[in-house]
């Protein structure tokens, strides 16, 4: 499945609640099999950028963006296998998330990992970190020009 | 770990639906064709390692769990993503109001 990132695919409000939503994530993240599930907090005074996080106390979290109008020229194509795991039927019920590094000091620059987004089906809440079929296209330190991209 | 020699233009079968042939050995380097269903995923083992490093690398440690995701955006190139969007967003909004007027 074919899709192309543009501005209005980004939405960050999902499930029940609008700002804390409990993703499932029955195969782990690369790095993190063990994992389950995670929590999508949002605010909107922080946004692009979101926190996905554990539930727990001293747990594991990753900064995370939805990457319509922050990457330009982005699209991802998910695997039949993955379309198949995620039950996802197109670009309204799918949601993509690119996991953000941050730089060590304030001064450096932030990078997204384009290769493999975490790709969350709006209305099951489930997710899953896949590798884009045309990942050879993209990075996976991929760094974020705040200056002029996209914006 | 089953290992198997072969000669260029011979394979392998895997169950059913997966099949591998050597096509070319070119010094250290072999060329290896693959086909399998769609929905099986193939992939170097390289970029593997590239996304378990990368999250590693991503991964926020020990978190608080009353922590807010303001104290870790420290980065000023976040807070200027941040300006942004925001920027944007009031641009726009703007614009639709005109238009409702």
């Amino acid at each position: 499945m074919k899709l192309k990132v543009d501005e209005d695919s980004n939405a960050p409000e999902i499930g029940h609640s609008e700002t804390r939503s409990e993703i499932k994530l029955p195969q782990g993240l690369f790095g993190f099999p063990e994992i389950r599930s995670m929590e999508l907090i949002f605010d909107q005074d922080e946004l692009p950028f979101m926190w996905l996080r554990e539930k727990k106390e001293d747990g594991l979290a990753f900064i995370v963006l939805e990457p319509g109008g922050i990457i330009s020229n982005y699209s991802v194509e998910i695997s039949d296998g993955d379309v198949n795991i995620l039950g996802i039927t197109g670009p309204e019920d799918t949601m993509i998330l690119n996991i953000v590094t941050l730089p060590p000091d304030q001064s450096g620059k932030i990078s997204l990992n384009l290769v493999g987004p975490i790709i969350v089906n709006r209305k099951t809440l489930t997710g899953k970190q896949c590798i884009i079929n045309n990942h050879e296209e993209f990075s996976a330190r991929h760094v974020l020009d705040v200056g002029g991209e996209g914006l | 770990m089953l290992i198997l020699s072969r000669k260029v233009d011979q394979g392998i079968t895997i169950g059913d639906e997966i099949e591998i042939s050597i096509t070319k050995i070119e010094g250290d380097s072999v060329k290896i064709g693959i086909s399998a269903p769609r929905s099986i995923s193939i992939l170097r083992r390289e970029i593997l390692e590239e996304m378990q490093t990368s999250n590693i690398a991503a991964a926020v440690t020990n978190v608080p769990i009353q922590s807010t995701l303001k104290s870790t955006l420290a980065a000023s190139s976040a807070k200027q993503l941040i300006a942004q969007v925001r920027a944007k967003k009031a641009a726009k909004k703007s614009t639709s109001d005109k238009e409702e007027s």
